[in-house]
């Protein structure tokens, strides 16, 4: 319930947050770079510390909240429900790696479908026929 | 120079393509020139300056991330003339590095205010960890050659700092070229693309032409650029470097 005000609170308005089932939160950022992403979450983070350290010594230790971040490219053709898998792929590496934890997707996959079908074949163009 | 200390990023996108051969050849050479340079072993995971300059170094990059030593406390000096952060080879826990420790990797490089130039040699591909070496450095090295699929991986990358961190400046060298002909054939296609595509220019910042001395020097684990300082390659070296410092 708090973590969820926390949410809501260091999101920007142009975001938006839902439950995601058990003790998960998804949240999606339009117009946004994996760069601000990052800062939101480093945002809430830091809140979700603040909290902890007003509870009790039992339970603050049990307090953590680690991050998948993935970006959706207006270019990259892949489906939602990929995009959704990258973000949780990012989520369980993070939890691998201890608590309080941001990972980030890897951005080969998407980027190399990214380039045009035009840039492609300039690429591929006659390499002397260019000035 | 105005900036100092210079961070220049030497990146490719595709491997295999020079990056550590350019890096450690274009970092003798501006200490021949009188610059402080520092190398930082950036190819997380995969590293192998160190290899290529046959030294065996006692502390890594792993021993800042993972225990308790500072970046200035795994620095080394080279037979050329600068000095070197190594890294480490084969620990995928460095391959996958979290933002959180970047971000710590890329504060103390910034705290070197001593040098004049720090390169950071960046692994292949275009993860978000080599996209953040980039990003630090206020000039990109893309090293390119003949190979299509170099070229596509070159303008990918490119490409990827442009959409995500709005970058618009790059320095290309053409690798393995045959002449000064052909590395001029090739900047201009891949100079043509970008502005075609993206709507900016690319600085032709020099080439390196094919020679057997190269493949020798690396399996000696030589320096070209000193042991034949006459040759092509060493001449090429220069103007790169004269080309990046002054224009």
């Amino acid at each position: 319930m708090q973590v969820g005000d926390i949410i809501k609170n260091d999101l920007r308005v142009t975001d938006f947050a839902c439950r995601f089932g058990g003790d998960e939160f998804s949240a999606i950022m339009p117009a946004s770079s994996i760069n601000d992403s990052f800062s939101i979450a480093k945002r809430i983070q830091s809140s979700v510390a603040k909290l902890a350290s007003t509870l009790h010594s039992d339970i603050k230790e049990h307090l953590s909240v680690s991050f998948g971040l993935a970006a959706y490219e207006a270019h990259a053709p892949i489906s939602v429900a990929d995009f959704f898998r990258q973000a949780d792929l990012e989520l369980y590496h993070a939890k691998k790696m201890g608590k309080n934890q941001i990972s980030c997707v890897r951005v080969r996959d998407i980027v190399t479908t990214a380039l045009s079908a035009e840039e492609k074949a300039a690429l591929a163009g006659n390499i002397t026929n260019n000035k | 120079m105005a900036i100092k200390p210079l961070i220049v990023s030497v990146t490719s996108g595709k491997g295999g393509v020079g990056k550590t051969f350019v890096s450690i050849n274009l970092a003798a050479t501006l200490a021949r020139r009188g610059q402080k340079v520092l190398i930082v072993d950036c190819d997380l995971g995969l590293a192998n300056i160190d290899i290529m300059l046959g030294m065996t170094p006692q502390y890594t990059l792993q021993d800042v991330i993972f225990g308790k030593l500072e970046l200035k406390d795994v620095i080394i000096p080279t037979k050329g003339g600068f000095d070197l952060i190594p890294s480490s080879s084969g620990v995928r826990e460095m391959a996958q590095l979290l933002f959180e420790k970047i971000e710590l990797i890329k504060a103390m490089i910034l705290s070197f205010t001593d040098y004049d130039v720090i390169l950071l040699d960046t692994g292949a591909g275009i993860s978000e960890v080599v996209l953040q070496f980039n990003l630090l450095a206020s000039k990109n090295v893309v090293v390119i050659n003949r190979e299509l699929t170099c070229l596509t991986d070159a303008y990918s990358m490119i490409k990827v700092m442009f959409q995500v961190f709005g970058r618009e400046a790059f320095s290309i060298v053409v690798n393995s070229v045959t002449d000064e002909k052909e590395a001029d054939r090739l900047f201009s296609h891949l100079d043509s693309i970008g502005k075609k595509f993206l709507g900016f220019s690319l600085q032709n910042l020099g080439y390196i032409v094919t020679d057997n001395a190269v493949p020798k020097s690396i399996l000696r684990q030589e320096l070209i650029v000193l042991t034949e300082p006459s040759s092509r390659v060493a001449q090429n070296f220069r103007r790169i470097s004269e080309t990046l410092l002054f224009r």
